[in-house]
């Protein structure tokens, strides 16, 4: 009972929060919401068990991406009335959109397919399991090659974001300093025969 | 603490993703290659990273002789279709890394455009082994990721990094599409694997039927994305066109092998029990990729916006062996694909030749008089020309030929009645080609790129080309074999 | 489970949740005398001396005086975050505090087994502290942000920076650990280490070690690493708007977190309640982890007294150039002397698991 009860806090503010972040006016406040969004996630995984994952959710989503995701509004000078303009114009499609995507979830949702007699409950296994380690054992064994590949992506994310930021600007003047260190003096000094 | 049982023994039969391992660990090498060679002498990259692709297709032509198929727990796969796939990526990144030679010289950054040139084929090949969704989205997203960054590789061109942009955001929608369209299929079969998810989707219920059909579709727009199928096409023309041309080269046939190949393997092991349903969107996408391709093609003046129209033209015939469903239509597709990339790397081959100082010598107009000043180029630019329309007896007529009769005996009489009309109104555009550079006056100077890589590279896809078009016996039966791993 | 259950329950748990967070705020409020005592030892002075004998009721005196003052928001600022800043710097800094185990206990005799004394002695402490603690950026984030102050946001996005750096190298040093203990639990980690001086894991992670601990300093914007402060050129960085009490939050939720990676540090690396000597065992494991973390909170101190302030771009050199390169290569080397015959014999020695 007492874990309806946090399910239905967990889910209900992650709907609450979901909300807030997309009809709060400030971007800063839709990031705060989407923090308080990824927080109730991590409450629902703790209810299944899955310490790993809600720790792991916080850990990466709520510890670093929205980090930086403030980051950036920090730094954008979002304008409001420009923000709202236009929304008329897209509410068709966005509506449409939104409408399908309902109807496929409502669908889905009470196809049978995922009753309780065809997906067998989710039973807790006690505390002699270890999510941590049942995790790490499939990941690490059939998933392998899934993960390795995964860590060249992230690879490549790396090697991409710096090409693509990392220049030398043509039109201004950088020192070199480098260059400077390494200055001989021939390349400074002439000797002029008097 | 107990000592931890793993569930599975160490991953048997290694050896099989030996050319995967090679790229890697090359890609890495070249990477920090890059940084303690001296600028001047940055060009080592290139030819190391030429000769590890090389080596790569070696050891694919090494590994598929082993006994074993499967590794990684059946995760991986190298059946003669793959080791097919990977022979053409392997074929296309060695040309496309050859047309880059000259063309990156003077950029900054050129051990990373090698290394991510690597890692994109290293996720093409993991895409053509995936048996299951997992390896295969995850080798489309290093794939896709690697491709987005060379296409804005040139930074302080506007139109490249506007490109890579448009290009990164509608390929974020179509990994979404897909993975979306994933999720219903996992939900309603509970497994990744491809042979197991068609077991499961052949003997399902009428109450799936929804959930499946909706996942089918949503999984067949995001990899149409990928291979660019109107009406998915939309990032193609401005992608292609502000891409340094290599790249043009490059993701302008080895993805789209890699896509095709991983289309094929999902029609035919995750959606045999729904082959009247995605036959029936097949046809739609492939009426409208051939309209759309072979008809806008005619209103371009650059020639890079053109051939992409015609990359769209092309996935659209090629479509037509996927609606046959026949070992004969499949056998089509392959030879289709490797007939385009001989084509396509001729053609950018030549283009890349006409770059000079200030002009790009991508505009139609620069190839009038061609054949007045470099009759060879020109009689090189023709025969291929005139092979992408189809013309007898050259390769692209055997590749058009091989998917019409397919879909022919498969009884779509119409859709091959149309396709041999939007081949007509496509060899137009390509024939228009031939009339500006031997009919038209020379308008500006020509003052050709000498290189010996490029003057390799058309001369020998122009020799192909024709050997094809004369004989094209061996190449079929070679993609006929291929098949054996898919059907 | 009926109601009453749940009742006792919930009592236990708010005595549990009490036993800490007093302690913590009263450890919090002296170690501020102890900083001036032992700043002013070091430099040749006296340091507070005159409220109460031997100034001991100064941080009381200090706590009145900025309970009394005026908190001043200032007009442009959004006041929500404003306001929100400071609590949601102090949350994560007391919450991480839920996992850690002060010792084990039979409470005299009068349980059977021992038992851990934490509120919560989960199976991922480790990540818990390192997701907890990841959350105090968004404290001085908003505070930055919502003082629509220059210097606030200068100093904002400085933290911000400074801590994400030194978080990665600080979470790789852990997986050192980790890898050693085989466990995630902060209570195994410590039974880990059991059996005296030799065992602890400083002695095989002694790179790690030294990493961790200046990360921390790093990560809770302590001197060497107080350039979110600067107050040479950002007057006081991300607070320089708030007074008062709000003011007074800020400096709570730092030495908060100073003592919790000092607490972190005694027990990841230096044996946590275990006695350096299995002999001296008889005096209880919580008198020896606070010792070992308030000789850590003295070091902390004995950094601020005697360090000039780092450059910035000296900073971020030490974090990506320094600490993480010798991090990823001593995972590697563990890693592989784990898997080594001949050195895994070698390394068995801190590995109980094996």
């Amino acid at each position: 009972m007492l874990e309806s009860a946090f399910f239905w806090l967990f889910g209900g503010l992650a709907v609450a929060a979901s909300l807030g972040v997309i009809l709060s006016r400030n971007t800063m406040h839709s990031v705060m919401w989407l923090i308080l969004c990824f927080f109730n996630a991590a409450g629902l995984f703790f209810l299944l068990d899955a310490e790993f994952l809600g720790i792991i959710l916080i850990l990466i989503y709520v510890g670093a991406v929205m980090v930086l995701f403030m980051f950036v509004v920090m730094m954008l000078e979002v304008n409001e009335a420009v923000k709202r303009e236009g929304w008329l114009q897209y509410l068709p499609v966005g509506g449409m959109i939104a409408v399908i995507l309902f109807i496929e979830l409502v669908a889905a949702s009470t196809s049978g397919l995922f009753g309780s007699e065809q997906m067998a409950m989710a039973a807790h296994m006690g505390a002699d399991v270890n999510n941590t380690v049942e995790i790490g054992k499939e990941l690490y064994t059939r998933y392998l090659l899934g993960f390795e590949i995964a860590a060249i992506i992230l690879l490549v994310a790396l090697i991409g974001a710096i090409v693509l930021t990392l220049r030398e600007r043509k039109d201004a003047k950088y020192q070199n300093i480098s260059k400077q260190v390494h200055v001989r003096k021939e390349d400074r000094l002439r000797k002029v025969s008097m | 603490m107990a000592e931890v049982v793993f569930p599975f023994p160490f991953p048997e039969n290694l050896e099989l993703i030996l050319p995967e391992i090679i790229l890697a660990v090359m890609g890495m090498v070249v990477l920090l290659m890059s940084v303690f060679l001296s600028v001047s002498r940055q060009n080592i990259v290139a030819g190391v990273s030429i000769a590890t692709v090389i080596a790569v297709g070696a050891s694919v032509l090494y590994v598929s002789g082993s006994d074993a198929s499967t590794t990684f727990y059946g995760y991986f796969v190298l059946d003669p279709f793959a080791v097919y796939a990977k022979l053409l990526i392997a074929i296309a990144t060695v040309f496309a890394m050859m047309l880059s030679l000259n063309y990156v010289k003077d950029e900054a950054n050129v051990g990373e455009y090698y290394t991510i040139m690597l890692f994109a084929s290293l996720g093409m090949m993991l895409m053509v082994s995936a048996t299951n969704f997992v390896t295969m989205y995850l080798g489309l997203e290093l794939m896709a990721l690697s491709v987005y960054v060379l296409v804005g590789y040139q930074r302080d061109v506007l139109r490249s990094t506007e490109a890579a942009l448009k290009y990164f955001i509608l390929g974020a929608l179509s990994s979404c599409m897909l993975l979306y369209g994933l999720t219903f299929l996992y939900g309603s079969t509970g497994s990744f694997i491809f042979t197991e998810m068609g077991d499961i989707i052949s003997n399902s219920g009428e109450d799936q039927r929804l959930a499946v059909l909706t996942g089918m579709l949503f999984v067949l727009a995001g990899l149409s994305f990928k291979v660019s199928v109107a009406p998915f096409h939309m990032w193609t023309p401005d992608a292609y066109e502000g891409a340094p041309t290599p790249i043009t080269a490059f993701m302008s046939v080895a993805p789209k092998v890699a896509g095709l190949v991983v289309f094929m393997r999902i029609l035919v092991d995750v959606f045999p029990g729904l082959q009247a349903e995605y036959t029936t969107i097949l046809m739609f996408l492939a009426v409208l990729s051939m309209a759309v391709g072979n008809i806008a093609a005619i209103a371009q003046r650059n020639i890079k916006r053109m051939l992409a129209y015609s990359t769209i033209g092309h996935i659209g015939f090629i479509l037509l062996g996927l609606i046959a469903g026949s070992n004969d239509g499949y056998a089509g597709i392959l030879i289709y694909m490797t007939i385009y990339l001989f084509m396509t790397m001729g053609v950018f081959a030549i283009i890349i030749m006409m770059r000079r100082d200030e002009i790009q010598g991508e505009l139609l107009d620069d190839f009038a008089g061609l054949s007045r000043v470099r009759p060879g180029y020109a009689l090189a630019m023709g025969l291929l020309m005139f092979s992408m329309a189809g013309i007898p007896f050259l390769g692209g007529f055997w590749a058009k030929y091989a998917v019409f009769i397919a879909v022919i005996e498969a009884d779509h009489i119409i859709l091959a009645t149309l396709g041999v009309l939007f081949s007509a109104i496509g060899a137009f555009y390509y024939i228009r080609i031939v009339k500006y550079m031997y009919f038209d006056e020379e308008r500006v100077s020509f003052n050709f790129a000498k290189s010996a890589p490029l003057q390799v590279i058309v001369v020998l896809t122009t020799l192909v080309i024709v050997a094809i078009g004369i004989y094209p016996e061996p190449v079929m039966a070679m993609c006929r074999l291929a098949l054996a791993g898919l059907v | 489970m009926d109601w009453l259950d749940m009742a006792l329950q919930a009592v236990i748990w708010a005595a549990e949740i009490l036993a800490i967070a007093v302690p913590v705020a009263l450890a919090v409020a002296y170690t501020t005398y102890a900083e001036r005592r032992v700043i002013g030892w070091i430099q040749v002075r006296q340091g507070c001396n005159r409220v109460g004998p031997y100034g001991l009721l100064q941080p009381l005196a200090d706590g009145l005086k900025l309970f009394l003052k005026e908190t001043i928001i200032p007009t442009k600022a959004n006041k929500f975050l404003f306001i929100a800043a400071p609590v949601m710097a102090l949350m994560p800094a007391l919450l991480a505090f839920a996992v850690v185990p002060f010792g084990e206990t039979t409470l005299f005799g009068l349980w059977e087994t021992t038992h851990v004394m934490a509120i919560a002695n989960l199976n991922v402490g480790v990540l818990y502290v390192m997701a907890i603690s990841s959350l105090s950026i968004y404290g001085i984030l908003m505070a930055g942000w919502a003082s629509n102050s220059k210097y606030a946001l200068i100093g904002a996005i400085r933290s911000t920076s400074q801590m994400i750096s030194y978080e990665i190298s600080m979470g790789f040093s852990i997986v050192c650990v980790l890898i050693l203990a085989g466990s995630l639990g902060l209570s195994d980690i410590v039974r880990a280490q059991e059996g005296g001086l030799f065992h602890w894991y400083f002695i095989p992670l002694f790179p790690m070690f030294i990493v961790f601990f200046i990360s921390g300093a790093a990560e809770t914007n302590r001197s060497p690493f107080d350039l979110p402060e600067g107050e040479a050129e950002l007057v006081a960085g991300f607070f320089v708007e708030y007074s008062g009490m709000w003011f007074a939050v800020f400096s709570l939720a730092e030495y908060a977190a100073m003592f919790l990676i000092a607490l972190m540090t005694s027990i990841l690396f230096l044996g946590g309640w275990y006695a350096p000597i299995p002999a001296l065992d008889f005096i209880p494991g919580t008198i020896w982890l606070l010792g070992k973390a308030s000789f850590l909170v003295f070091v902390f101190i004995w950094f601020r007294a005697t360090f000039p302030r780092y450059r910035y771009d000296q900073l971020m050199r030490l974090g990506w150039k320094v600490f993480l390169p010798w991090t990823l290569a001593w995972i590697a080397v563990i890693g592989i002397s784990t898997y080594t015959p001949g050195l895994s014999d070698v390394i068995a020695f801190w590995q109980p698991w094996r």
